[in-house]
């Protein structure tokens, strides 16, 4: 394997620690198979030991290793180090979500706005042609959506504050207006509101990092047009309060 | 979830909405001003060639059109890129009355500049 | 619910970092700051020209001193950017209405640069009339 000496610059933050926060610079041998995360492991094992950051998964599911990698958001464990063909690779954390410590942000604010009554199942893409196993109807999976936050990082709106409810959410809601709209009328005015689809300012941006093809900005979109729809509708006399589960 | 429990209201729609409508009627509002204004001319027009412009009854309604729509549109780009900062309800309000006011002053200003300017050729 | 701990990263370096000088990201983040900032510039032209306007109310042959600085060609540059602000801020607007009324986001960035080269041509050639007719 070919081994290449890369230059990391980790962002760090610990209240009352290190603060104001600055960046730490380390050397480190890579191969054609390192990721980003198995970098900040190996730094954090081999240097510095007070390295914090969160991780689980290791292969895109879990969402939890979100960072900024050379200015963009990115899963630290499905992103190679040399294939971002940086002599420096600078890692951070995400913005517009509280610093806790080094590349940690506090996710409390954007899992709030997530409500458990909505349905994180979907119907499967599978085979037409193939065959369930006896006593089962069809495959189900989970939503795309990881819940990272990469989206409201790179949101020009939700990055400044908790003004916005942000792409993953308001990607959820027309999600979930696609499968159960007849029963959650409310759901269409929740993301009209102030927080809401109106404050999107096209920059589309989240769609670009989204690491899950969740196309928040398209599902933005599609929830202006299902507001427009609606309230054309309503001036002319026709449609009721409920959702149509109509994809767009 | 008391987040979830927001007030459905509709007001930011019509904040995008307006923006939107407005920016379209601007657009075949600006390409007659300038048309009119500069390109028919061929060149920029003296003030007593303005005053003669202003008193067709025409240019003269456009003009006012073009004063109202263009600061709609302003003031409410201005109240989107403040509304993006993050402000308390109580600040937003006060964000809407004073650009809501500074509105109505310019459209009303422009409208009583028109007036005089047209004036200019009886006197 | 629980109150949320951690410091939110802010500050004019944040600020400008999403609303100035957008770093690693998309046409459309770019196409979002020119837009807003051409809106800036023309918000503060509204009240430059109703100023300027305002001459031809109070002293019509200072007005008319004043073309002379209008007719210059910096000032006649100034139209032309002018023209290129407004252009921009008008198609990249309809650009965004059309994303929001039809979707197909996934043209964004060619929609984008359609708006850069129809804007840079059209101000080219309002730029050879207007110092044509001057």
């Amino acid at each position: 394997m070919l081994d290449n000496m890369v230059r990391f610059k980790l962002f760090r933050y610990k209240p009352g620690a290190i603060d104001p926060p600055r960046y730490d610079v380390f050397e480190i041998k890579v191969d054609e198979r390192t990721t980003v995360l198995d970098a900040l492991e190996f730094i954090r094992v081999d240097h510095d030991p007070g390295l914090m950051y969160r991780h689980s998964c290791h292969h895109a599911s879990c969402g939890t290793c979100a960072y900024k990698i050379n200015g963009q958001e990115r899963l630290g464990c499905v992103t190679n180090v040399l294939e971002l063909g940086a002599g420096e690779v600078v890692v951070e954390p995400l913005d517009g979500l509280p610093r806790i410590v080094d590349l940690v942000v506090d996710m409390t604010e954007f899992y709030r706005d997530f409500s458990p009554d909505w349905t994180y199942l979907r119907d499967s893409e599978w085979h037409p042609q193939a065959a369930t196993p006896a006593g089962v109807a069809q495959y189900v999976r989970f939503e795309n959506c990881l819940e990272c936050g990469a989206c409201i990082s790179a949101c020009p709106a939700a990055a400044v504050g908790d003004v916005h409810l942000g792409p993953a959410v308001l990607a959820a809601i027309n999600r979930e207006i696609d499968k159960n709209g007849h029963g959650k009328p409310s759901l269409l005015d929740l993301a009209a509101g102030e927080r809401g689809i109106w404050q999107c300012h096209s920059a589309y941006e989240c769609s670009a990092v989204c690491p899950s093809e969740v196309d928040p900005a398209g599902q933005i979109m599609a929830l202006r047009r299902r507001f427009i729809t609606q309230k054309i509708k309503r001036l002319f006399g026709q449609g009721g309060p409920d959702e149509q589960t109509n994809r767009s | 979830m008391q987040q979830l429990q927001d007030k459905t209201q509709s007001r930011p729609s019509f904040a995008w909405l307006g923006q939107a409508v407005s920016g379209v009627l601007l657009i075949a509002i600006l390409l007659l001003h300038i048309y009119f204004q500069h390109f028919q001319a061929r060149g920029l027009l003296n003030a007593g060639e303005i005053v003669a412009h202003v008193a067709s009854p025409v240019i003269f309604g456009l003009e006012i059109l073009f004063v109202i729509v263009v600061t709609y549109h302003a003031l409410l780009g201005i109240r989107a890129i403040i509304f993006d900062l993050s402000l308390t309800e109580a600040t937003r309000r006060k964000v809407t009355i004073i650009l809501t006011i500074l509105g109505v002053l310019t459209a009303a200003y422009g409208f009583i500049l028109a007036i005089l300017i047209r004036s200019q050729l009886v006197g | 619910m629980n109150k949320p701990i951690g410091v939110r990263a802010g500050g004019w370096r944040f600020l400008a970092r999403h609303w100035v000088f957008p770093y690693r990201r998309t046409g459309s983040t770019l196409a979002f700051v020119l837009n807003r900032w051409s809106g800036v510039l023309l918000a503060i032209y509204l009240y430059v020209h109703l100023g300027i306007l305002t001459m031809i109310a109070v002293d019509p042959m200072a007005y008319d001193r004043f073309l002379g600085l209008a007719r210059s060609p910096l000032g006649l540059a100034f139209d032309v950017v002018l023209i290129l602000l407004i252009l921009y801020h008008g198609l990249n607007g309809l650009r965004i209405i059309y994303a929001t009324l039809a979707g197909h986001i996934e043209q964004h960035r060619a929609q984008f640069w359609a708006v850069v080269v129809i804007s840079l041509l059209v101000t080219a050639y309002s730029a050879v009339l207007i110092f044509s007719f001057e």
